[in-house]
């Protein structure tokens, strides 16, 4: 027997060889197709347990902390808790501390937004004449963010007046010890007793209790340079509207020295001299103020070990009380980040005055505007700063300077939605009121202040100096970002409390508007971007902070972030005990707890109105939080997994059925002549059988072997285990395949196997339908509809299953869209979910082919008699792609309206725009078909049509 | 066309490559028909006869040789001239070679399908079928006429065209002899009607003897001419 099946198969080569092929790419097939699916759900699960793990695990806060969009999208804004001021007390983070199961619960309790002063520094020694002996400059600054869409020309001026005539500077600190002020000024040794005394008594033109410096005219003379504003920055108690225009100039009086150094200040104590003349610029940043724990704030995110200058803060570290003279001084330690996060810029344009300049000494401030306002100027040069280098050099030398006594605190924007774009709704905004300071000077606030606000703010009660508490903050260390822990850019949760917003531009306007940079926070404490804090605390610092009336004072705890001991990843077991530690914060305490492990950003349309410093409206995105996403993603990837492995196991087979059972079709007289000559039906079967089997088990092992190489091609998973594995399911299919064609071989009457290769129809059709080229493709589909139906069948599958792969793939892209994490998964699968569906596509033409050819095969005879009969060559042809034609759409219209019905089946949908792809899988199926069918049509004619009339006689 | 053609066939060879050598099927024939006459090729089975009648109907290429239809070359031309050529030649085979999908009438039409006709060719059709006695049978399945009745659609199928040449291999071989005699009658007397040239390839000297004359092949040589009383 073994002999007869080699020696059929060595025969029958062609036939062979068909089902050789057929084999064979079902074997790579299976393997590639199932390691393609195994492959992307692997790059899923190890995408999502890469980036499952933010800074914290659990995020609890206050009850209702949750906005409606939150409920409604699970989305959370960037930073949203910036806003979020108390809720939480020490008790209720300690209990949560001490849960089984948490290993870190980091609080933080935001205290709001406070003012620093710190200076820009412009160098005009370029602008001076080494000539002259006195010389005015005018400094005109414009300050500039929204990257430079919005721009604010500060309505006042400085001036710098640089005389060659001495400058007597106060000694402020000796009004200490004599509050006379005859003490005051000292120069070359001697006390001016007069001087100071007279001021002191009101003979000045200055404001009152102004300290001006004096200059020494030529002849001795001693007369004040009194300062351009009325601010009181000594205690004068006056109330100022810091944004007043008027109060917005100054002068600055430098002495330039024989020897061509130059001495500025404003004090004796705090002067300087250099070879430079430097004048310093008033810039205040606003900055958000929060206290953490130390301890837990260091195993959560590193930042004790991110310190780029000075100190950590000190476990349970508390303000350093000074007590003087009944007075309570307390020193808030402070530490804060490297750069302020704060996209802000100045532009200085410095002018020389012309002309003759008159004496400016021994007028008073609002004479000197007058006056200095109409004084002519030519054009100089222009210096710009940044606001991240003006801070770092401000806290690198300690000058500084965080006013305690206004603390400000930015509720959340409110949106209106819709077509998928919040738009957030601006706020009234009365930042003169908000930022007016009694009792204790200080710095103008930040112009932009008075930008439009879109998150309400509020000042924070009882912070304002009382008679016996001076809070007063001390930067005693500053730390970098970018050394805290690295967290994965995919699964960054709302407040890291270290990172910055970044809004982008949703459109080409936009983009060109800001330059292709992101919209950045600025000064603004109501602008709609609210920035990380930039300033950190200790929680036994936020009394001294907030005062004793805080609403927030029993419970000034934010946020607690919780980390969970033993997560590693999506695995069951991880969520599970991130699920059980979040259960039992719930029980306990009644606070909001969110699962915040394997969250991802979200882009989300923002359309923000225009502010009132230039910046247009724009169309941004901004990253949005969706809560859960790695696990969403890992399920909808098993999900499709699953699917995908069904659809692939069924194409091959039915692939692998198909090309059996065509090519033991083929020999059906053959086999009923076998019979005729007394071959049992069990024999015959066997022979068929062990064909098959023979064929299969070398085909399979040559495709297992191929997938190898192919799967490295197509960066596929495959395994030797699923290789090998295919080897004996492919023999079992086919012999499943072969069984009942090897069955009909063995039926008791073969002579109707006999009478043809090609059986008549079993009954008479309409007459005529033969008399058109269609017709007899229709004719030719039909005779054999059995075989037809097969191909058919084949394409469907291929349609329906490339329909239905496309539908998994759809569902899953929309599953994963809308996050970072999903994003980026989704382009690392896309390329295997592709080869998955052009394999399977593949599959179902390579079948009709396989059928087309195989039938061609059978009807030699036919397209020979019609050859004979005269028919061209291309007229054969046309008739045998014609019925390819037919049969591809009776396969690819039911094809694609199953794979229709069974991805509403799967995914309880039709995604919109599924139809249209389908139709053109459908389509492309047919045409493939068509393409394939030319090539059976070109075999079908190349011998003479002698040899197959003599084979059929 | 109606008028018959003259068949001249030079020195004409053919072998066939078996796994064992090669085998000479037509070796040397030459032959020269009248237009509008009859001959029977006679020889036993494997003599070279339907080798021979093949290549005069071009559906097998010569290895060397001529055969001159109407002074036409059948065997220098090539894939579409040849096709135009059978479009002038009659076929019938011993197997009939029906189309099964297609009626009695389809397949009498089948020849004409692809490109019009200069005549009705549903009505020759018909016309055709009642010559050859199945009228009432245009639209019956190959699978459901005798076999008798199949070699006639056969027939008909084979003269739509109005041939010059008819070629017949071995038309009654599956044929009992009873319906062989009244087939080849039938064959004679369509071939006569229509004044076309008529080759019949047969081992039946009852056949044979309906022709003109009856050329004899053994081995692929034409053997002695002998006349016959058609």
């Amino acid at each position: 027997m073994l002999g007869m099946i080699t020696g059929q198969l060595r025969r029958q080569s062609v036939r062979t060889l068909t089902l050789l092929v057929g084999v064979l790419v079902a074997t790579a097939g299976f393997t590639l197709l199932t390691g393609s699916v195994e492959t992307s759900r692997l790059t899923v699960k190890a995408s999502a347990d890469a980036n499952f793990r933010a800074a914290y695990d659990i995020l609890v806060r206050p009850a209702g902390a949750r906005t409606g969009r939150e409920e409604s999208a699970g989305q959370v804004r960037p930073n949203f808790l910036s806003g979020q001021f108390g809720g939480i007390t020490p008790g209720q983070w300690r209990e949560i501390a001490g849960l089984r199961g948490v290993e870190i619960a980091a609080p933080v309790a935001m205290l709001g937004y406070v003012q620093a002063g710190t200076h820009a520094q412009v160098d005009v020694t370029g602008q001076l004449d080494p000539a002259a002996d006195r010389q005015l400059l005018r400094l005109r600054n414009t300050w500039t963010t929204d990257r430079s869409l919005s721009k604010a020309r500060d309505p006042g001026s400085a001036y710098v007046y640089v005389t060659s005539n001495p400058v007597v500077l106060p000694d402020a600190a000796s009004t200490a010890k004599d509050p006379s002020w005859k003490s005051l000024y000292t120069y070359r040794g001697r006390q001016l007793t007069e001087v100071g005394d007279a001021l002191s008594q009101g003979d000045s033109p200055c404001d009152d209790g102004e300290m001006p410096p004096l200059e020494v005219l030529p002849g001795g003379k001693f007369e004040p340079l009194c300062a351009m504003r009325t601010v009181s920055s000594y205690g004068g108690g006056a109330v100022n509207d810091q944004l007043d225009p008027a109060q917005r100039s100054e002068l600055v009086v430098v002495r330039r020295h024989a020897d061509g150094t130059f001495t500025s200040g404003t004090d004796v104590h705090n002067r300087t001299t250099s070879r430079r003349a430097v004048v310093d610029i008033d810039w205040s940043m606003t900055l958000l103020l929060a206290a953490v724990d130390p301890e837990q704030e260091a195993r959560l995110v590193g930042v004790d070990a991110a310190m780029a200058s000075g100190r950590y803060l000190k476990d349970a570290e508390k303000p350093a009380v000074d007590a003087q003279g009944g007075s309570q001084f307390e020193d808030i330690p402070l530490i804060s980040t490297d750069r302020p996060y704060l996209d802000e810029q100045l532009t200085t344009s410095v002018s020389s005055v012309t002309g003759t300049l008159p004496k400016l000494s021994g007028r008073g401030g609002k004479e000197l505007r007058g006056l200095l306002a109409g004084l002519p100027v030519s054009p100089g040069a222009t210096t710009r700063a940044d606001a991240d280098t003006v801070f770092r050099r401000s806290v690198a030398n300690g000058t500084i300077d965080v006013n305690p006594f206004v603390v400000l605190q930015a509720g959340a924007p409110r949106y209106a939605a819709g077509g998928g774009v919040l738009r957030p709704a601006p706020v009234a905004s009365d930042s003169g009121e908000l930022w007016r300071q009694s009792t204790y000077g200080g710095d103008l606030p930040a112009w932009f202040v008075q930008d439009t606000a879109f998150r309400p703010v509020t000042r924070l009660p009882g912070t304002d100096a009382s008679q016996d508490h001076f809070p007063q903050f001390s930067v005693v260390g500053t730390y970098a970002v970018e050394r805290l822990k690295g967290f994965s850019k995919l699964s960054e949760v709302p407040l890291e409390t270290y990172r910055p917003p970044a809004a982008r531009a949703a459109d080409e306007a936009g983009r060109a508007a800001l330059g292709g940079q992101a919209l950045a926070p600025n000064s603004n404490p109501g602008g709609y971007l609210a920035t990380p804090p930039q300033l950190l605390t200790t929680l036994q610092s936020v009394e001294a902070v907030t005062g004793p009336d805080s609403p927030h004072a029993k419970d000034p705890i934010s946020a607690v972030r919780v980390r969970v001991v033993g997560v590693h990843g999506t695995d069951k077991a991880s969520r599970e005990r991130i699920r059980a530690v979040a259960e039992a914060i719930t029980t306990r305490t009644g606070l909001d707890v969110d699962i915040t492990a394997g969250s991802s950003p979200a882009p989300q349309q923002v359309a923000l109105g225009e502010g009132k410093f230039g910046r247009p409206a724009l169309a941004l995105t901004e990253n949005w939080t969706a809560k859960g996403t790695a696990v969403a993603l890992v399920e909808a990837a098993d999900r499709k997994s699953v699917l995908l492995f069904g659809l692939v196991l069924g194409v091959c087979a039915l692939f692998l059925g198909n090309a059996v059972a065509a090519s033991v079709r083929t020999r059906q007289r053959e086999l009923a002549v076998l019979a005729c000559t007394g071959w049992t039906g069990a024999r015959l079967a066997g022979l068929v059988l062990g064909e098959v089997a023979l064929v299969a088990a070398v085909a399979g092992a040559a495709g297992a072997g191929a997938s190898f190489p192919l799967g490295w091609a197509f960066g596929l998973d495959v395994t030797a285990g699923r290789a090998l594995l295919a080897v004996p399911l492919v023999v079992a299919t086919a012999l499943l395949a072969g069984a009942l064609p090897a069955i009909r071989a063995g039926r008791p009457y073969p002579a109707q196997a006999l009478r043809g290769s090609v059986a008549g129809p079993r009954r008479a059709r309409r007459a005529g339908r033969g008399r058109t080229l269609p017709g007899l493709a229709v004719s030719g589909a039909l005779r054999t509809p059995s075989r037809s139906a097969l191909g058919a069948l084949a394409l469907a599958v291929g349609v329906a299953a490339v329909s239905l792969l496309t539908a998994v793939m759809w569902t899953f892209q929309g599953a994963v869209q809308g996050t970072l994490l999903g994003e980026a998964m989704s382009l690392e699968v896309r390329g295997v979910d592709v080869a998955a569906a052009v394999l399977t596509a593949a599959l179902g033409v390579f079948a009709l082919a396989d059928v087309l050819y195989l039938d061609s095969c059978e009807r030699d005879g036919e397209f020979a008699m019609l050859r004979v009969c005269g028919w061209a060559d291309t007229e054969v042809m046309r008739l045998v792609v014609a019925q390819g034609a037919v049969i591809a759409v009776a396969g690819a219209v039911p094809g694609a309206a199953t794979g229709l019905a069974l991805t509403v089946a799967f995914t309880g949908s039709i995604p919109a725009g599924l139809p249209v792809a389908v139709g053109v899988v459908a389509v492309a199926g047919v045409l493939a078909a068509v393409a394939g069918s030319v090539v059976a049509a070109g075999l079908a004619v190349r011998r003479s049509p002698a040899g197959p009339l003599a084979e059929e006689g | 066309m109606g008028d018959g053609a003259s068949v001249l066939v030079e020195d004409l060879h053919k072998s066939f490559g078996t796994g064992d050598g090669l085998i000479t099927a037509v070796d040397g024939i030459s032959l020269d028909i009248p237009a509008g006459h009859s001959v029977a090729l006679v020889g036993a089975s494997g003599s070279g006869k339907s080798t021979l009648l093949h290549l005069i109907g071009a559906i097998e290429r010569a290895d060397a040789g001529r055969v001159l239809v109407d002074g036409q070359d059948v065997t220098a031309l090539g894939r579409r001239g040849a096709a135009e050529y059978r479009r002038t030649v009659g076929f019938v085979f011993q197997r009939f070679h029906l189309l099964p999908g297609l009626s009695a009438l389809d397949n009498v039409l089948a020849p004409v399908l692809p490109r019009k006709a200069g005549f009705d060719r549903d009505a020759r059709a018909r016309e055709l079928l009642a010559a050859v006695g199945l009228q009432g049978r245009e639209s019956a399945l190959p699978s459901q006429l005798s076999g008798g009745q199949q070699q006639r659609v056969a027939v008909a199928r084979a003269l739509i065209a109005r041939p010059r040449l008819l070629l017949a291999d071995e038309p009654t071989g599956s044929l009992d002899s009873a319906t062989g005699e009244q087939l080849m009658d039938l064959v004679g007397e369509l071939a006569a009607q229509s004044g076309c040239t008529l080759l019949v390839a047969t081992h039946d000297m009852g056949v044979a003897e309906r022709c003109a004359d009856v050329l004899r092949i053994r081995d692929g040589r034409l053997g002695e001419v002998a006349g016959s009383g058609a």
